[in-house]
């Protein structure tokens, strides 16, 4: 008995730290955020007045909220099933005995310790009418001049390419350790039984990189309403509004209006959103597999 | 202007334009470079209290109708929106004939252009007009004294007449006070480069850079009525009238 | 997995195409870099195999922002950041592997919110924050948020769990106490996943950059990647030589830290991502 108290207060004791700034940076957040979103933002030093749910109906009518939205959701369903196949046949290669594989994983891998900040200036030149390399592909080819970062219908497009290109080779490397803990005699038997090889990666292979997949996809979600570096660089939300996303519009709305009381409800979206992802992943994933 | 434009813009032998005769950029914040096509045209964009705007008055209107047209009706700039950071390289690359750039870019170009190249006033419709630019040197009433005191030290440093002559030889901004421009190395940098003071003889038309109460948002409203327009998403009076319908909206509180 | 099912013959020698043409792909934005900061200017949009190298891109860039201090400043952020995780994740982890403790298990669910919602979301509450704790434009504010990782906790958890029991309580039989324990027990059984830890936060806090960006104001608290923006932002207009040299000098401390390392680093993102 006293054992056990003993060790409670040293468990205690040891999370404490950790607990403590864990409250202060993520959970009091959180909850600030959902009671700042019925305030109205504080003007000249006075704190703003309780305002109901004028923020919400300010977002309903904001029609850059929205945009934002929706280009977000466009945003992750073209980026996330893109990278994690890509992921995916990445791994496969570089986890065979490919001639050249050593290089291959170095290629796919260097785009994740780039700083996102930086690979987009690069990138904002491949996009540049003219001159720029894409411009230059595409011109030699025959086509014609097309501006792709200032026209409405390519840029968002744009965006989401350098950020394929950003994640795949991150997604990659879980894969590649999943593939690498598969026994092999999994592959003797399916060969003894002769089955050909798109049925050994359909039906074994795939099915067992399912927990690595559904991880894998969390990560992508989450990544694609967490990053905005790139469109800061490359477009600040433009032209029209056309590549904005949730946390850029926020950032605009907090930090370059100070409208704080409109950023939280905004904010509370995007935590509604993600929390939607949490939900999802533990109704899904087997919680053996990752928690325990 | 665009009869310039139009002898400049070159095209290859399958119609591709291989250098567009004129470019105006519209990234990041186009309300600035449309104030040099609005102010020529004989209007301005706010009042002076800066809680109204006036982005749906038709002159304003034909004036952007104008900057779309440039791209869209007479085909003498790239279409869409311009990225305003690559339009230097585009104009050392010879891609672009004219460009519509900050005066502090001069030297940049001077250094760079492997061409001879000239600068001139932006052209005028009704009148010669274009907007300022630049920052300002703020004292605040709550800091304390001694911070004060330091700041107008700063600022007075800062703006001394050989100091502004040499900023806006290195930079190509515009010297602050006439006096920069009578110093000794000023006067001999313009003698040998006489566009350097196209900028400060353009200021006697030019007004106030747009600026209102909650300027972001105002800015922003603008900024994304044009860029709708240039990119085709609206015509020019419908993107105006939002723009405008937005802007007074966020004005209302301070109206009264 | 087995070597049976790889490519074959026509196959092979088509996979191994499209897989050097990805890889190409993948890796042209940083050729593309390294061409334009080793050349003159004038050849950042041209490409001719004699056009002349230079290093004067470099001296430029770095002459044109305070990068030194820049640098200085992402190197304290991260040893901050890295040394405080370590220590504060490890007891914490320790606590959730092997001590009974009453709302054990809703204290380790509320570390796991952590993983969703991240600290970059929370920006604008986080800011007020800072900016109450008085601490606005430094590099504590930088990093405070995220020094209680949750992943740090939960992979260090994993680690712990894995340790047999038998040795924790040999050396409680010798008279140590938890500290001395774990000290002696657990960390230096779970030096690889430290490694793999430590590189995967490193990288992350190097890069990091939207919160940065709105925590510092100046050149005294700015990371590389805030000052890259500040200084390629300019109203003079991109100048891709210096740009690209700038770039490869933020980067340059992890990129080439991997390619000398590269195995030690993919095995270590590899550790990390098996949960």
């Amino acid at each position: 008995m006293r054992l056990g108290a003993i060790n409670a207060v040293t468990g205690w004791l040891l999370v404490l730290p950790a607990a403590a700034l864990l409250a202060l940076f993520t959970h009091f957040p959180v909850v600030a955020t959902i009671i700042d979103s019925f305030y109205a933002t504080s003007r000249a030093g006075k704190p703003g007045p309780f305002v109901g749910l004028e923020n919400y109906h300010v977002m309903v009518a904001d029609e850059v909220f929205w945009k934002s939205l929706w280009n977000n959701v466009w945003y992750s369903l073209g980026t996330i099933p893109l990278s994690i196949g890509l992921a995916l046949v990445m791994a496969l290669w570089v986890n065979s005995a490919m001639r050249g594989r050593t290089w291959l994983r170095v290629a796919f891998f260097t785009p994740t310790i780039l700083p996102m900040i930086a690979v987009a200036n690069i990138w904002l030149f491949f996009y540049t009418p003219q001159y720029g390399l894409l411009e230059k592909f595409t011109t030699g080819l025959g086509f014609a001049t097309h501006n792709w970062l200032g026209t409405e219908s390519t840029a968002l497009a744009c965006v989401m390419v350098v950020a394929i290109w950003k994640d795949a080779g991150f997604f990659m490397i879980f894969y590649l350790a999943a593939l690498q803990s598969i026994p092999p005699s999994l592959a003797e038997a399916a060969a003894l039984e002769g089955a050909p090889r798109s049925y050994y990666l359909r039906r074994i292979v795939l099915p067992l990189l399912m927990p690595t997949t559904l991880f894998v996809l969390v990560n992508a979600v989450i990544n694609s309403f967490r990053l905005v570096d790139h469109i800061v660089v490359m477009t600040r939300g433009g032209p029209n509004n056309a590549t904005s996303l949730l946390l850029f519009h926020i950032y605009q709305v907090g930090f370059s209006f100070w409208d704080t009381g409109y950023a939280a409800a905004l904010t509370l979206v995007l935590l509604a959103i993600l929390a939607a992802a949490a939900i999802g992943q533990f109704v899904f994933l087997d919680k053996k597999v990752h928690y325990q | 202007m665009l009869e310039y434009a139009q002898k400049l813009t070159v095209r290859d032998a399958s119609g591709n334009v291989t250098r567009w005769g004129v470019q105006i950029p519209s990234s990041g914040f186009p309300y600035w470079l449309f104030q040099g096509l609005t102010t020529p045209n004989g209007v301005e964009l706010m009042n002076a209290a800066g809680n109204e705007t006036y982005f749906d008055k038709p002159a304003v209107v034909d004036a952007l109708q104008y900057w779309v047209d440039l791209g869209r009706k007479h085909k003498v700039m790239s279409p869409g929106v311009i990225e305003w950071g690559t339009t230097p390289k585009d104009f050392f690359e010879k891609k672009i004939a004219m460009m519509w750039t900050t005066t502090g870019n001069l030297t940049n170009v001077k250094k760079n252009a492997k061409f001879d190249f000239g600068v001139t006033m932006l052209p005028a419709s009704k009148r010669r007009g274009s907007p300022t630019g630049g920052g300002n040197f703020y004292i605040f009433k709550k800091a304390t004294k001694a911070e004060q005191e330091a700041a107008v030290r700063f600022a007075k440093f800062m703006t001394e007449p050989e100091r502004a002559a040499q900023w806006g030889m290195d930079t190509g901004y515009v010297a602050v006070r006439p006096d920069a421009w009578e110093t000794a190395k000023m006067k001999a940098y313009v003698k040998d480069f006489p566009v350097a003071s196209v900028a400060r003889d353009q200021l006697q038309y030019s007004v106030a850079e747009l600026s209102t109460h909650e300027n972001q948002r105002v800015t922003k409203a603008l900024n994304d009525g044009l860029q709708a327009a240039l990119t085709g998403a609206k015509s020019p009076a419908e993107a105006m009238k939002d723009s405008q319908a937005e802007a007074a909206r966020i004005l209302r509180a301070y109206k009264r | 997995m087995s070597r049976l099912y790889e490519p074959r013959g026509p196959w092979l020698a088509l996979e191994t195409v499209a897989a050097w043409l990805l890889g190409i792909l993948w890796i042209l934005p940083l050729a593309y870099a390294v061409w334009t900061a080793f050349h003159p200017s004038e050849y950042s949009a041209r490409f001719e195999i004699l056009a002349p190298l230079t290093l004067e891109n470099f001296v430029r860039a770095w002459e044109a922002a305070p990068f030194a201090r820049y640098f200085l400043n992402s190197f304290a952020l991260v040893t901050m950041v890295l040394s405080c995780q370590l220590v504060l994740c490890t007891l914490a982890a320790y606590a959730f592997a092997r001590f009974e403790f009453p709302g054990k298990d809703i204290a380790f669910i509320l570390v796991l919110v952590q993983l969703m919602i991240m600290p970059d979301v929370l920006i604008v509450e986080n800011y007020r924050t800072m900016w109450r704790l008085g601490i606005l434009d430094s590099i504590p504010a930088i990093g405070l948020p995220y020094i209680a990782s949750a992943f740090g906790i939960f992979l260090l958890r994993q680690t712990f769990k894995t340790v047999p029991k038998e040795l924790d309580e040999a050396a409680r039989v010798e008279g140590a106490g938890p500290l001395a324990v774990l000290l002696k027990v657990y960390v230096p059984l779970a030096k690889p996943v430290y490694l793999a830890y430590g590189l995967v936060s490193v990288s992350y806090h190097w890069n990091n950059f939207l919160w940065p960006l709105i925590v510092t104001n100046s050149v005294g608290s700015r990371p590389v990647t805030v000052g890259l923006q500040v200084f390629s932002s300019g109203d003079q207009g991109i100048d891709w030589s210096i740009i690209t040299a700038a770039t490869l000098m933020t980067s340059a401390p992890l990129l080439v830290g991997f390619l000398l390392f590269q195995r030690q680093f993919v095995q270590s993102f590899m550790r990390a991502g098996i949960r």
